[in-house]
């Protein structure tokens, strides 16, 4: 423990900020359980009196109720940062689909000889919903999604049948 | 039988320290995050308020600082105390706050509001509870958000130099400085404001 003597000698250091480390920490020790000390020190910067005097009001009661607040913040964020997660991954998902139907349709003109007739492609109704009046696309199962469905001219063996499915909810 | 001793969460304890429980919390233990949360709460929310002068914006500062570090676990530096990590963390916030506010209609109204208080029969020469709040307030907005957080850390909180340099994300001379530049603005304002205050012989 720091003598009044040591603490009186640094004390003109200590206000000036000069100490450091172990020998600041022991003369604030020593200031806070010795009046006189501390009042030679408020003499030479009453700015200090104020800090010490707000130091030492209480700090607010350990409040149960400000942890549970935080940790439901946190599950708050990480649920919806999951939910926008889930949802790239599906916008991925969908648009490599079309990528992939898109590149099949282009393989697919190219690699038929010209003349064959079959690079024309026309819309037909699905197969099972005929009864519908357009023929371009029909909704699916009353979903909302709509099923586009495009179907070779040519009965040729080398046609090839695309549908895309849109969920028009979708943002794109 | 390694496996299984990976799967099973380590109980948290009272025994465990900050370093411990950050760990914890960094392979997802939400139980000593919350441990951790329970520490030191009542010290942020403190030295927000203190920053801040209000408490209730205090509290919700408090919190986001600690939804942030619960974010920012993968970053955090064991070298340092977890505390002081997280009071960087609420200060800057708190420092956003400041520079975000209209400062001058705030010190007007803290000024209208002390007026009032000083003219009262129960003026004193010690600086009683409540009273060195506002007095502090007041004086604290004559301060910048960067003066008043360092003064705050380092002479109220009792931060040494270093952490208050670490927290700020700048050097100890320049804490130094904003704590000198602090100081002299209180205790020329508290000369002129609140005389009465003032130690005998004090201001030298």
């Amino acid at each position: 423990m720091m003598s009044c003597l040591e603490a009186r000698r640094l004390a003109p250091r200590f206000v000036a900020l000069e100490l450091e480390g172990a020998t600041e920490r022991e003369v604030r020790e020593h200031l806070a359980g010795c009046a006189a000390c501390r009042e030679a020190v408020v003499g030479r910067d009453p700015a200090l009196a104020l800090a010490w005097a707000v130091a030492a009001e209480p700090a607010p009661a350990d409040d149960e109720r400000f942890v549970g607040e935080v940790m439901a913040q946190i599950h708050q964020r990480r649920l919806e940062r999951t939910l926008v997660r889930s949802r790239a991954r599906l916008l991925a998902a969908a648009a490599a689909l079309v990528a992939l139907l898109g590149g099949a349709l282009v393989v697919r003109q190219l690699a038929v000889p010209a003349g064959d007739g079959v690079a024309q492609l026309s819309v037909a109704a699905a197969p099972s919903r005929a009864a519908v009046p357009d023929p371009a696309f029909v909704e699916v199962d009353g979903s909302g999604a709509w099923l586009y469905q495009l179907t070779p001219a040519s009965d040729s063996r080398d046609a090839i049948q695309v549908a895309f499915i849109v969920d028009p909810h979708l943002e794109l | 039988m390694g496996v299984l001793r990976l799967l099973v969460r380590e109980k948290v304890t009272a025994e465990h320290d900050d370093r411990q429980l950050a760990a914890l919390a960094r392979g997802g233990d939400e139980g000593a995050f919350a441990q951790l949360v329970r520490r030191h709460q009542a010290g942020v929310r403190r030295c927000a308020a203190r920053i801040l002068g209000d408490q209730e914006e205090a509290r919700d500062i408090a919190q986001l600082a600690f939804v942030r570090a619960w974010e920012n676990l993968p970053k955090y530096d064991s070298a340092w105390a977890f505390s002081t990590w997280v009071y960087r963390i609420a200060s800057n916030l708190a420092i956003d706050v400041l520079r975000s506010r209209d400062s001058r209609d705030r010190t007007h109204a803290a000024h209208l509001r002390l007026v009032g208080d000083s003219v009262s029969p129960s003026a004193h020469t010690d600086l009683a509870e409540g009273e060195v709040r506002r007095i502090f307030a007041e004086l604290a907005e004559l301060l910048t958000p960067t003066q008043r957080t360092a003064f705050v850390l380092r002479e109220v909180e009792g931060l040494a130099t270093v952490e208050v340099a670490e927290a700020l994300g700048c050097s100890e001379a320049t804490v130094r400085n904003h704590v000198f530049q602090a100081r002299a603005t209180l205790r020329r304002e508290l000369a002129a404001r609140y005389p009465e205050y003032l130690p005998k012989g004090g201001g030298r």
